[in-house]
This record gives structure tokens, sequence and C-alpha cells, in this order.
């Protein structure tokens, strides 16, 4: 009984993945960056795509990747591409995000969502995870995880998007 | 039968999705796993569970739904299984006000009063109860926050969930903290003032707080944040003796170019709110290496002192380096203190860039638990292959702990991971030791052998098999820490995005 409540729920899961996703406008959200300045995300936004990067401080595949996004926000920054850091720190860690960003040189906005709303609205749950969003707000993308080379995917899916 | 009621809402939900898709997003996430195992040395060997958590989230213009389904079932005991509608939340949001009713995690200040929170993707399981349920702690009642210019307010209230027990037990059983208050902020360009009132009941008895609190960046490389919070009304509130109830915290951030610099302070006295509602900055370094990050420190708030220098300096090429330093002073009497203390240095370098390797040292000395010495070091090295990758890891910890004799023993970790384009991960990991607590009679060493495949067939879908003995105990993990059951056997893990 219990194998088939399972099944049950499986195929739910399953047929829900079927439905897409329509457009929701995730800018017209408010932070505070690591500078103090309270920003509007819809002012950071890139005019063609905003790429997102969810990360902390602790976690160490994001601290690989980041060296790697750097790159691609200085390739893609003259083709309406906009980095934004949005960092996941909980008050153990967030005093550190400041002088650790600097330290690795981050050169786009880093945003502080230590009450985790953005995450849990869009219902992150690992890091890193980084989305894509297209100008209407529509996520079109999304890369969990961090691996060695994973810049190739991403700088591929960028210049496909920025292509259709 | 009457489970099965709780099955009508997600399909409710999406069958609503078809039409609600076409007028605004529809968005989900399933996390499902399987165990068939045990705690090692436990009977039976090999019992199965299996436990699903469905997130569901609807948004159109300034309306947000969500709702949380679990539900655990062990083969082992049909009273320890539930389906239950965890969560539910509503959300209306406009550039100046955002209402939430629901369950929510709302924090004031730095936590030293109120924080809640999830640790997404995580499981909680104790020895007591063996029943797992996601790791959150969450407040259900209301939130409502509005801007008016430069002032924010932000007012608070609602029952706040102990973690620590399952969802069997009632809703007033795991919901004992009753919590109201409000958060009063104005910022003037940068500098920002605060203040909290929380009133807190929990049994019958009620109290108040105050807290206040400062944040500014006195110069382009030097920004301030201090805080500090107090048990309202009784006599030796501001006397800071023995009897007084507070929380004092500061952190100063100094960055210039490749320098980048944390200081923090805390002093915390009789502070531990209810059942545990709040959560004060510990100020004990996050560790991402598996042996350090077992060997915390859970900070006492009845009585804890201390504070924590962090470093960073980044060197040409993207090398890094981080040198840590906290110390924790608890009097838990007049003549009984501890004084924990731990160094770290850590450095990372690339070499040609496709290597990726990281260095560290450690020392510690955590009197709380007996451990008056522990010695750490250790190497991780990820090299980047033609479309695929690797990582190699080794870290070795050498422990002095007195109890009644003085134990001396070792503990080892390695692991080796292969990647292929994020898509198919194998890896596997083995950790030893000798640490007397672990071994069974006759035993040597104590050994954890295990390893993991993982598939990512599509940016949906994640598949996770594990397959043998992993070692429990602390593990600290988005700034949380808590314990965790050793288990030996099989696990499969699927995570799905809609």
């Amino acid at each position: 009984m219990k194998l088939i409540k399972y099944f049950f729920g499986l195929v739910l899961i399953v047929n829900i993945s079927s439905y897409s996703t329509m457009g929701q406008s995730i800018f017209n959200n408010t932070f505070v960056d690591i500078e103090g300045n309270e920003v509007q995300l819809s002012e950071m936004k890139g005019e063609k795509l905003t790429v997102l990067d969810f990360w902390a401080t602790w976690c160490k595949p994001c601290i690989k990747s980041i060296p790697k996004l750097i790159q691609l926000s200085e390739e893609f920054k003259d083709s309406g591409v906009n980095f934004i850091g949005v960092n996941e720190d909980s008050p153990r860690n967030s005093s550190k995000v400041k002088p650790f960003s600097y330290s690795l040189g981050i050169t786009y906005p880093v945003i502080l969502d230590s009450d985790q709303v953005l995450m849990n609205d869009l219902l992150i749950n690992s890091l890193p995870t980084l989305i894509i969003v297209n100008s209407e707000g529509e996520i079109v993308y999304t890369h969990v995880g961090y691996s060695n080379n994973d810049e190739i995917i991403l700088k591929q899916k960028i210049e496909a998007l920025l292509n259709e | 039968m009457n489970k099965y009621k709780y099955i009508k809402l997600p399909v409710i939900i999406i069958l609503f999705s078809a039409n609600a898709n076409s007028q605004g997003n529809f968005r989900g996430s399933n996390l499902l796993e399987y165990q068939l195992g045990n705690i090692p040395g436990l009977k039976p060997e090999h019992q199965s569970s299996l436990y699903d958590q469905l997130n569901l989230s609807y948004n159109y213009k300034s309306i947000t739904l969500q709702t949380r389904i679990e539900q655990y079932y062990p083969s082992f005991d049909d009273n320890k299984s539930y389906t239950s509608i965890s969560q539910y939340r509503a959300k209306f949001k406009t550039q100046e006000l955002s209402v939430t009713i629901g369950n929510i995690y709302p924090s004031f200040g730095k936590g030293l009063l109120l924080r809640t929170y999830e640790i997404p993707g995580s499981i909680w399981e104790d020895r007591g109860y063996r029943i797992r349920y996601g790791f959150y702690k969450d407040l259900e009642g209301a939130e409502i926050r509005y801007q008016l210019g430069k002032f924010k307010i932000k007012g608070v209230y609602g029952k706040v969930l102990d973690v620590t027990l399952p969802p069997t037990l009632s809703k007033n059983e795991r919901r004992p903290d009753l919590v109201q208050g409000a958060e009063l902020k104005f910022q003037h360009k940068k500098l920002a003032l605060g203040s909290i009132f929380m009133n807190h009941k929990i049994a019958g008895n009620s109290d108040n707080y105050v807290s206040a609190f400062v944040k500014s960046r006195i110069t382009k490389n030097l920004s301030l944040y201090t805080e500090f919070a107090l048990k309202a009304g009784s006599d030796a509130e501001l006397k800071f003796d023995n009897d007084s109830s507070y929380g004092f915290y500061l952190s100063l951030n100094y960055v210039k170019k490749s320098l980048g610099v944390s200081l923090e302070l805390k002093d915390y006295k009789n502070f531990s709110i209810g059942s545990g509602i709040s959560d004060p900055p510990t100020l004990i370094k996050e560790h991402s290496y598996k042996l350090l990050n077992r060997s915390t420190h859970v900070p006492i708030l009845t009585n804890e002192r201390g504070y924590q220098l962090e470093v960073y300096y980044r060197l040409p090429n993207n090398n890094l380096i981080t040198f840590n330093h906290s110390i924790a002073h608890n009097e838990i009497s007049e003549s009984q203190s501890h004084l924990f203390n731990e160094f770290f240095a850590e450095y990372q370098t690339q070499i040609g860039g496709q290597v990726f390797a990281n260095f560290f040292l450690d020392y510690s000395s955590d009197p709380f638990t007996n451990e008056d010495n522990r010695y750490s070091g250790g190497f991780a090295f990820d090299i980047g292959h033609n479309k695929a990758s690797s990582i190699i890891e080794s870290q070795i910890q050498f422990v002095e702990r007195k109890v009644i004799e003085t134990d001396k023993f070792y503990n080892f970790y390695f692991s080796y991971q292969f990647n292929i384009r994020n898509k198919l991960t194998t890896s596997a990991l083995l950790e030893i030791s000798k640490d007397p607590f672990l071994l069974n009679e006759n035993e040597e060493y104590a050994f954890y052998p295990g390893g993991t495949l993982s598939y990512r067939p599509n940016n949906k879908h994640h598949i996770i098999l594990f397959y043998g003995k992993r070692r429990g105990g602390p593990a600290c993990n988005s700034g949380v820490c808590y314990d965790v059951l050793d288990f030996q056997g099989l696990e499969i893990r699927i995570l799905s995005h809609i």
C-alpha cells in the first residue's frame, strides 16, 4: 500500500514537471548590498540577461566558482549581461562576507539575503545555485553545484540565450 | 484513510496550476530519500524508511502562495509514520509593504533575540525519536514589513517550532514559544540605527526583551555593526552581574585592495531564550573540512565571552590566504571555567589554470569536551581534465583527550571524486578513527568506508546514491550546528525542481 502511495507521488511529481514555467518578476525585491546600500534588484538587472549566483562563505564549491564567474562577468559586461552575487550567509558568518568578497576580487555587486527570502521564494535547496533571468524576469536557466570547467557550460548557455 | 485527505491539497493546487500558469508562475521542488540500513550496531541491521518533502509555490503579481507536504514511512514502526501539510504561506508584497501569514522565517537584528531558519535539503533525525523530517525552525504566525522613507518597521507574531520535536507530536507540544515583537530601523546614508522590542511567552511565563543596534560604514574601508540586547524588567538588568541577562555583539570589517579583515566580539550571559528561539552569532569558524567541521564548539549562552578574528589576503593569480583565530571563555561556576581557542590557516592556490589546491593547518583546544589539544592538517586537489574533473582530499587529526586518563588518538579522512561535466559524479571516501569512544571491544580502528554515485539527467533532477558506513557526530551547516546519526546501509536521494 505504501509503495502504491509513493508510486502515485512520483507520478504526480513527474507530471507537474511537465508544466511550463511562466515568467515571474523576481526583480521586485529590495536588498542591502555589502557596502550597506539599499538596492532594488530591478536597478541591477542586465539589459538582456541577469545571472544570479547564490553562494555562502562556508560553501567550498561556491568559492571555487567565483573566480570563474568574475571572468565570465567581465567577458559579457558589454553584451547586456549583468552578474549579481546573492550571499546566503547567516548571522554566524555575515560579518565576513564583505572582507571575503573583496579579497576574492569580486567585481560584480553582492547583495545580502541572510534571512533567505529570495532563496525561499525560488525554492532553492542547495548552494551554489546559479540562475539566469531574462529581461522579462523569467528564469530561463538553473545550474546547481559547481565542478571544475562548469564555466564552459555556463558560457555556452549565456551565448545561446543571447542568440535566441 | 484519513491520511489521504492530505493528498487532496497538492492535487487541487496542481490542477489549479494548469490554469494558473497562464496568469502567474507555478514552481515546485521535491526531495525524496529512501534508506535501507540502520545505525551501526543496532538491530535489525537493515530497516527501510522513505521520507518525502514536496514544496509548491504559486506567484501572481504581488501575491505568493506556498505549501510544504512532508511524509515519512518507516518499515519498522507504524506509529512513527506521518503525512502532513507541515507549512503553508501566503505573502502579499508591494514596494513599501509586505505581509506574510503562515510559516515564516523572521529574525530580529543578528539573531540575539530571535532567529528562525531552514537548512535547505537537510533531514533531521535523532536517536531518541528515530523519525525523519525537514530541518527547519520556522514561526507559525504573521510578519508585516513596512517602509516609509528612511524608516523601516517589522512586526512579528507567532509560535516558534522546536526543531528537536517530531511532527508526530501535537502542534502545541512542538511550538511552546509564543513571540510578539517589532523592529524599527532608521537608515540615513551609510548609518543605520535600530531598536527591537520582543515579548516571549512559554509555559505561563512572560518576559520582555529590548535591543538596540547600530550599523555604519565609518570610512570607505571600515564598517561596524553592534547590538546590545537584554531582558527587561528585572532589577539586575543593568548591573551586569551573575543575575543579569544580556547579549552583546560587535563586528568590525576592514577592507583594502586584496586584504579583508573581520573582527567580532561577543558577551552572552543568561541569554538562552525559551526552547532556543535565539541564535546569536557563535564566532567560531564554520569549517568546510570534514574533520574540522565535526570538531566545533557550540556556544553556551548562559555564560560565554570571546572573539573571532579572520583575515583574508589575495595574492596574484587568485591565490588566497585565510587566517582565523577564535576564543570562547565560559565561566561555569566560580571554580570552573573553560577556554576554547582555535588557530586556523589555509592556503588556496591555482596551479596552471586546471588545478585548484587547498592546504590547511589547525590547532584547537576545547576543554568543554575534554579535548585539550587537537592538531589537524590536510589538503584537497581539484584537477580539471577534458570535460571532467577529479577531487582528491585527505585530512588527519591528532587529539589529546583527558577524562580519567589521557587518550591520544588519530582521525583520518580520505576521499576521491570523479566528475563528468557536472552530470555524473562518483566518489569513494574512507574515515578511520582510533577514538576509544568509537571502538568496540578488541577493535583497533573504526572504519567508515562509503561510496556515492550522483547523476543529473538534466538541470531539474538530481539522483544521489550512497552505500557504506557514514560517521555521524556534530556537524555545522548554514550557520547551524547539530548532531548527525551514524548510518550504515544504502541511501537514495532524488531532488527534483518543477
